[in-house]
C-alpha cells in the first residue's frame, strides 16, 4: 500500500530575535524548511508522513523562543506514488 | 527535469501562505499554477460586496464553491481587516432561496399580472418581456420605458445599461438607487467644484488632527474606516473627534466633542462655523483671494414633492432650485453674520461649549480637519446645501486637497462612485460628468458610441423618485429593476411605489439573486448572478477602481446583469427604436439589432476571449464570443482619459489592488486639485479647481430652511431611518447569512424610555408606527446601541418584514432629488 | 327592571356615574394591547423574510429575540472568521475611556475569567509592528464580533466550508 505524504505550510509570527531559533528548528526537523522570511513573519514548508507528525511539529514551533503565533494555511495529503507523477506541461 | 505533482503542491502551499501573509514569494519557488488541481483552495482578490469603503478580500474557492474569505493583507484600504459583514462574505451566495430560473406571473398558461409566479425558460421570459417593451415602444416610444439601476452594478453593467437605455431605446428614464444615497453629494460637488468626487483619499485618516462626523455613524456604517480613525485617535493623544447626530449612537463612543442637534439644524451649525471663522479673523485670505468665488443660492426652493403639493406651489424658487448669483466676500460675511453662537445654540439645542470647540477645530489654522459625512447630509431636503456649506468652511480656511485637510464625502454603496456616478447612469447624465442637456456632450457621446448624431434625447428623464410617481400615473409602462430593492428602499410605499408596480398598465421586470419584496411586486423575475460569479469592477469612495475575476459559477440558470442586458438587446432593431427620419439620414444603421449597434460596434467586441487571464472563467465571453467587460471598459475609458477622469488600462486593474483615478502615466492620484499631487494642475498654480472654467471653487451663501414635515399634535415624534452594522441596506444578502441574521434578526423602534412610559409602552411591546402615509408594526427597544433623545425614534430599514418606508415621506432635496429619509413625523402607539 | 324602566334609567345612571367620578374621566384610560395579528394563506409570498405577509398588509412581528448567554464557544467556519460572542454584552462599556472586553480577554487575565484570549493578530499595528496591548485598529471589538440571538432562521444557508485533507468538512 502506498504510504501517505502530507505537505503543509504555516505562517509563523514572531519577534525579530526568533529567526535564529527557527533556523535551529528547521535544521533539526527533517522535512521542515523556511520557504520565505521577513523580520517578524516566516513561512514554513513541511513535508511529513502524517497528521501526528504535523501536530508535533506545530507544537515544537510554538515553543520556539519568541514565536507569537502559528497559522496552518495549507495542508494536503496524497499517496506517495501519486505525488511522483510528472505534471503535463501547460499547452 | 519535469515538474512533479509534489513540486507543484509544495509551490501551492508556499504560495497560499505567502498570499495570506502578504509576502512576495521567494525566487526559485514557482508561484502556484493558475489552474489548481481539484480539491485545493485557490485564493483570489476581490473587493468586498458591501459598502463604499471598498475593503479588499481574499476569496478562497474549492471545487467550484467559495469556502472562505479573509481580509486581504495586501489591500491598502483595510490591510487584512474586515468588518463582521465582510468576514461572512463567503455565505452570501448560498442563501437557500437563491433564484435559479426566471419566474413569470401566469394564469392558464399565459402571462397575467394577477397570476402566481411560475418557472419559465429564459426564452419565454425574454419573449414576454420583449412583447411588453415593444408594445410600449409602439405606444409611446422610449419615453414609456424606464430602468431602476444600481450603485451595486459593476462598472460595465452600468455602462451597458446606460447605452441600452439612452442610445438603444432612447429613454433617459434610467436612474440608480444611488439617487437615494449620493445625489446630494454629487450636486454638492458640481456646484462647488464643477466636478464630482472627493479630492482627498483615505490617506487623510493617518494625517488629520481632527475628525468631524457630520451625521454619519462610521462605527457601524464604515467600520474599517472607523478603525483607521480610531487608530489615529488612540495612537495620537492630540487628535480630536467630534460626532454630530440627532441621536446618540456607537460612533459617540470615541467622541471628544459629542453633539446631539435638533433635526435640520445642521444647516445652522454650518453657517455658525463660517461666521465664527470670519469673526475670529481666521479666513485664509490668500487662498480665498486666489482660488474662490462667492455666490448666493436661490432660497425657498421647495421639497421635491409632486408639483401640485401645496409646499411646492408656494415655494418661490421651486422651478429653479439650483440657481444663484455672484456676490462678494463682504456680502457673504454679512449673510452669515446672524448665525451667532447664541442663535446656533438656541436653534440646535446644543451647548455653547461644544459648538464653540467644534468651530475652533475649523478655525485654528494649525489643526488639519477631516470632515466626514454620508446620509445625515445627503438624505436631507437641503442636502445639496449641506454639502456646499461644509465645503464653505474648508474653503474659507484653505483646509482642502492636502493630507489631513479633507472634506470627505463617504459613499454608501460599493460602486455608487465607480458605476452610477462615473459612468453616469443617472437620468440627466452621460459618462465622465457629461450631461444629456448639453448638445456638445451628446455629440461627443454619440461619436464615441459610433451612433448618429441625434440619437440621444436632450431632455433629462425621470429620476428614481419620479419613476415611482410616473408608474403610478401610468406614464411609465415598461420598467426594469436591476440590483436594487426599491420597493423596500423608496419612501412612501403605499402612496407611490406599490400602486405603481401593481398598476395594470405596467409591466415590471426585476433582476435579483434573491426573492425580495421588489421581486414580489414584479411581474417577471430574472435570476441574477452575484459578486464573484461574474467578472466585475467597483469604484469606492476614494476613487479607487478595483477589479475581480469570475471565481465560481452562478447557480442554476442565473445569469449576470451584463448578460441579460446584452442578450435582451438582440431582440430589438433600430427600426423599432429610432425615429424614421434619423434612419433615413443614416441608412447604414437601418435594420440593425441594438446588439449590433451598441455591443458589436467594433469597440465593445474588440478583444478576444484569449485576453482573459488564464485560469479564470468568464461566462459572458463564452456566451458572446468576445471579452465584453474589457471592450466596454476601454470604450468607456475614452470619455475620461485626458479629462481628469483618467482610468488605467484594463489589464492593470486585474494586477493591482485597485488604482485611484486620475491614473496618468501609471501613477494614481491621491490629492486632486493640488499642484504636485494632481498631474492636471499647472505648475505654479498651487491649487486649481479645474472642474470650473476659471479654476476657482465656489462658496455658496445658503440659509437655514425648515424640514418638509415636522412633528405636530397629531404626529408628535421625529422618525429617523438608517442602518445597523450587521445588515447591509435592505438585508437581502445579510438576512440570509445565519450569523448576521441571528446577531440582529428584526427591526425595532429605538425610543427613549420616557417616551415609552408616557405611551404606556415597555421594551418588547408591539407598537404601530403611524404617519400620514401609512403604518408599520414593530417592537419597542429602549436599550441597546442607540440612545434616543425624547421625541425622536429610529427604525432601521434592513428588515423585509418591517417596511418602514410605508411611513416615510418622499420629500427630496429639490436640487439633487434625493429623498430625506431622516425627517418625517410619526406617532408611536401600542398596537 | 323592565325594559321601559331600563331605557329611561340609562341617562340617569350615566349622569350619576359621571358626576360621581369627577375629573378622573379626563385621563386616557390605559388600553390593553389588542390581539396579535396573524396572516396565513395570503397566496404566493416569495420573500420568506416577510413571513408570508403580503406587502400591503401588516402582521404582529415576532417577539423580541433574546441574546444567547451560554458562554460556550461556538465553532468557526474558517480560519479568519471572528468568533461570535457567546454571552450578552449589555452595559459592557466599550468607549474611548475604557474597553470592558479586554478586562477578561487579555492573555494575562484569560485563564482567571475562563475567557478565550484574543488572537495574536490583535496586537499588530497597521504596519505589522507588534504591540504590548491591543492594537488601536482592533479596539472596537463589536465591529467584528457579534452576539447571537435565539431568533429562528427564516432562510437556510447552504454554505459548505473547507474540506480538509483528512476529509472532514468545516461546517
Amino acid at each position: 500500500m502506498d504510504d501517505e505524504v502530507h505537505i503543509a505550510s504555516f505562517i509563523v509570527r514572531h519577534r525579530e530575535e526568533s529567526i535564529a531559533a527557527l533556523d535551529r528548528l528547521t535544521a533539526d526537523w527533517p522535512g521542515l524548511e523556511v520557504a520565505a522570511q521577513e523580520p517578524t513573519q516566516t513561512i514554513l514548508l513541511y513535508e511529513c508522513g502524517g497528521s501526528r507528525e504535523l501536530m508535533a511539529c506545530i507544537d515544537a514551533a510554538q515553543t520556539a523562543a519568541g514565536v507569537i503565533s502559528i497559522n496552518l494555511v495549507y495542508h494536503h495529503a496524497e499517496p506517495r506514488g501519486a505525488l511522483e507523477e510528472a505534471l503535463a506541461p501547460p499547452d | 527535469m519535469s515538474t512533479t505533482r509534489r513540486d507543484f503542491i509544495r509551490a501551492s502551499a508556499v504560495g497560499a501562505a505567502a498570499s495570506v501573509a502578504g509576502m512576495p514569494v521567494r525566487q526559485g519557488i514557482a508561484a502556484p499554477a493558475a489552474i489548481a488541481p481539484p480539491g485545493d483552495v485557490k485564493w483570489s482578490k476581490a473587493p468586498c460586496r458591501f459598502c463604499g469603503t471598498g475593503c479588499g478580500v481574499s476569496v478562497g474557492v474549492q471545487d467550484g464553491r467559495v469556502v472562505a474569505t479573509l481580509g486581504d493583507p495586501e489591500a491598502e484600504v483595510n490591510r487584512g481587516l474586515n468588518c463582521v459583514k465582510g468576514y461572512f462574505l463567503s455565505k452570501i451566495l448560498y442563501g437557500g432561496d437563491r433564484l435559479t430560473t426566471p419566474l413569470l406571473r401566469k394564469k392558464d398558461g399565459q402571462y397575467s399580472k394577477d397570476g402566481d409566479f411560475e418557472p419559465v425558460s429564459w426564452d419565454e421570459a425574454f419573449d414576454v418581456m420583449t412583447a411588453q417593451f415593444k408594445r410600449v415602444l409602439k405606444d409611446k416610444g422610449g419615453t414609456g420605458i424606464g430602468m431602476a439601476g444600481s450603485g451595486q452594478w459593476t462598472v460595465w453593467e452600468g455602462y451597458a445599461a446606460s447605452k441600452l437605455m439612452k442610445a438603444g431605446f432612447r429613454s433617459n428614464h434610467i436612474d440608480p438607487n444611488a439617487r437615494h444615497c449620493m445625489a446630494s453629494a454629487v450636486t454638492g460637488f458640481m456646484r462647488t467644484f464643477g466636478m464630482d468626487e472627493p479630492m482627498g483619499c483615505y490617506d487623510d485618516f493617518e494625517a488629520a488632527d481632527a475628525f468631524v462626523l457630520w451625521g454619519s455613524n462610521m462605527a457601524e456604517m464604515h467600520p474599517i474606516l472607523w478603525t483607521r480613525l480610531t487608530d489615529r485617535r488612540l495612537s495620537n493623544p492630540h487628535v480630536r473627534v467630534a460626532v454630530l447626530s440627532t441621536f446618540e449612537h456607537r460612533s459617540f463612543d470615541l467622541a471628544d466633542i459629542p453633539i446631539i442637534f435638533k433635526p435640520q439644524t445642521d444647516l445652522v451649525i454650518l453657517n455658525y462655523i463660517a461666521n465664527h471663522i470670519i469673526q475670529e479673523g481666521k479666513v485664509n485670505t490668500d487662498f480665498v483671494g486666489k482660488h474662490v468665488n462667492f455666490k448666493q443660492g436661490n432660497d425657498d426652493i421647495g421639497y421635491g414633492l409632486r408639483p401640485d403639493h401645496p409646499l411646492e406651489v408656494k415655494a418661490k424658487n421651486a422651478r429653479d432650485p439650483s440657481g444663484g448669483r455672484p456676490i462678494s466676500f463682504e456680502e457673504f460675511a454679512a449673510f452669515v453674520e446672524p448665525y451667532t453662537l447664541d442663535h446656533a445654540a438656541e436653534m440646535s439645542g446644543v451647548e455653547r461649549g461644544f459648538l464653540r470647540r467644534l468651530a475652533d477645530l475649523y478655525a485654528d489654522p494649525k489643526t488639519k480637519v477631516m470632515s466626514l459625512w454620508t446620509m445625515g447630509f445627503n438624505q436631507h431636503t437641503r442636502g445639496t446645501w449641506a454639502n456646499n456649506m461644509v465645503y464653505n468652511i474648508h474653503l474659507l480656511t484653505g483646509k482642502i486637497a492636502t493630507p489631513g485637510n479633507s472634506p470627505f464625502s463617504l459613499t454608501g454603496q460599493p460602486s455608487a462612485c465607480g458605476t452610477a456616478r462615473e459612468v453616469g447612469t443617472f437620468s440627466h447624465r452621460l459618462p465622465a460628468d457629461l450631461l444629456v442637456e448639453n448638445p456638445e456632450h451628446r455629440k461627443h457621446a454619440e461619436e464615441i458610441w459610433k451612433i448618429p448624431n441625434g440619437v440621444i434625447v436632450g431632455k433629462p428623464g425621470y429620476h428614481i423618485v419620479e419613476q415611482n410617481r410616473m408608474l403610478k400615473d401610468g406614464k411609465l409602462n415598461a420598467y426594469w429593476v436591476m440590483a436594487n430593492n426599491n420597493m423596500q428602499a423608496a419612501a412612501n410605499l403605499y402612496g407611490e411605489g406599490y400602486p405603481g408596480y401593481r398598476n395594470p398598465d405596467n409591466f415590471i421586470v426585476v433582476s435579483d439573486p434573491y426573492p425580495t419584496v421588489t421581486a414580489q411586486a414584479a411581474d417577471l423575475i430574472l435570476p441574477t448572478a452575484m459578486w464573484v460569479e461574474k467578472e466585475g469592477a467597483y469604484g469606492n469612495a476614494e476613487r479607487r477602481t478595483q477589479f475581480w475575476h469570475q471565481l465560481v459559477s452562478a447557480p442554476g440558470e442565473a445569469r449576470s446583469d451584463l448578460w441579460q442586458l446584452m442578450e435582451f438587446s438582440k431582440r430589438f432593431t433600430t427600426d423599432e427604436c429610432w425615429p424614421a427620419a434619423l434612419l433615413e439620414a443614416n441608412p447604414a444603421f437601418k435594420g440593425k439589432t441594438l446588439f449590433q449597434v451598441l455591443f458589436a460596434n467594433g469597440n465593445v467586441d474588440r478583444f478576444p476571449p484569449s485576453d482573459i487571464e488564464p485560469g479564470f472563467a468568464n461566462d459572458e465571453a463564452q456566451a458572446f464570443g468576445f471579452y465584453p467587460q474589457k471592450g466596454l471598459f476601454e470604450e468607456y475609458a475614452v470619455f475620461g482619459r485626458g479629462h481628469g477622469h483618467d482610468l488605467a488600462p484594463f489589464d492593470d486593474y486585474h494586477r493591482a489592488r485597485g488604482l485611484r483615478w486620475p491614473v496618468v502615466n501609471g501613477q494614481e492620484t491621491r490629492w486632486r486639485y493640488r499642484e504636485g499631487t494632481d498631474p492636471y494642475v499647472a505648475p505654479g498654480a498651487d491649487f486649481q479647481f479645474y472642474g470650473n472654467k476659471d479654476g476657482r471653487a465656489v462658496i455658496w451663501a445658503l440659509p437655514y430652511e425648515p424640514p418638509a414635515e415636522s412633528p405636530d399634535e397629531d404626529f408628535d415624534m421625529w422618525l429617523v431611518t438608517g442602518r445597523v452594522l450587521e445588515h447591509w441596506h435592505s438585508g437581502s444578502m445579510t438576512m440570509r447569512v445565519p450569523e448576521l441574521y441571528k446577531a440582529f434578526p428584526a427591526a425595532v423602534v429605538f425610543m427613549h424610555p420616557d417616551d415609552a412610559r408616557a405611551r404606556g409602552l415597555k421594551r418588547g411591546d408591539e407598537v404601530k408606527v403611524i404617519s400620514r402615509r401609512g403604518e408599520m408594526r414593530s417592537r419597542v427597544e429602549t436599550r441597546g446601541r442607540n440612545r434616543m433623545p425624547v421625541g425622536l425614534v429610529f427604525v432601521p430599514w434592513f428588515d423585509a418584514g418591517q417596511l418602514i418606508n410605508k411611513t416615510t415621506l418622499d420629500a427630496t432635496c429639490p436640487i439633487s432629488k434625493q429623498t430625506d429619509f431622516k425627517k418625517c413625523a410619526v406617532k408611536v402607539v401600542m398596537a | 327592571m323592565t325594559a321601559a324602566v331600563r331605557r329611561s334609567a340609562w341617562p340617569l345612571l350615566v349622569a350619576a356615574l359621571l358626576s360621581a367620578c369627577g375629573s378622573r374621566h379626563e385621563e386616557t384610560p390605559r388600553r390593553a394591547p389588542s390581539e396579535p395579528v396573524v396572516i396565513t394563506g395570503a397566496g404566493q409570498q416569495i420573500d420568506a423574510i416577510r413571513r408570508g405577509v403580503p406587502i400591503d398588509r401588516e402582521a404582529t412581528p415576532p417577539l423580541m429575540a433574546r441574546v444567547e448567554n451560554f458562554d460556550q464557544r461556538r465553532p468557526v467556519n474558517y480560519e479568519m472568521q471572528p468568533p461570535t460572542i457567546p454571552h450578552a454584552i449589555d452595559n459592557y462599556q466599550l468607549t474611548v475611556n475604557t474597553n470592558r472586553c479586554m478586562l477578561c480577554h487579555t492573555a494575562s487575565n484569560a485563564a482567571r475569567f475562563q475567557a478565550p484570549p484574543v488572537s495574536e493578530a490583535h496586537y499588530l499595528t497597521r504596519d505589522g509592528a507588534v504591540l504590548e496591548q491591543i492594537s488601536p485598529r482592533r479596539y472596537f471589538c463589536v465591529q467584528c464580533h457579534v452576539v447571537q440571538t435565539d431568533a429562528p432562521q427564516l432562510v437556510p444557508n447552504g454554505f459548505r466550508g473547507l474540506e480538509t485533507a483528512t476529509g472532514e468538512t468545516m461546517k
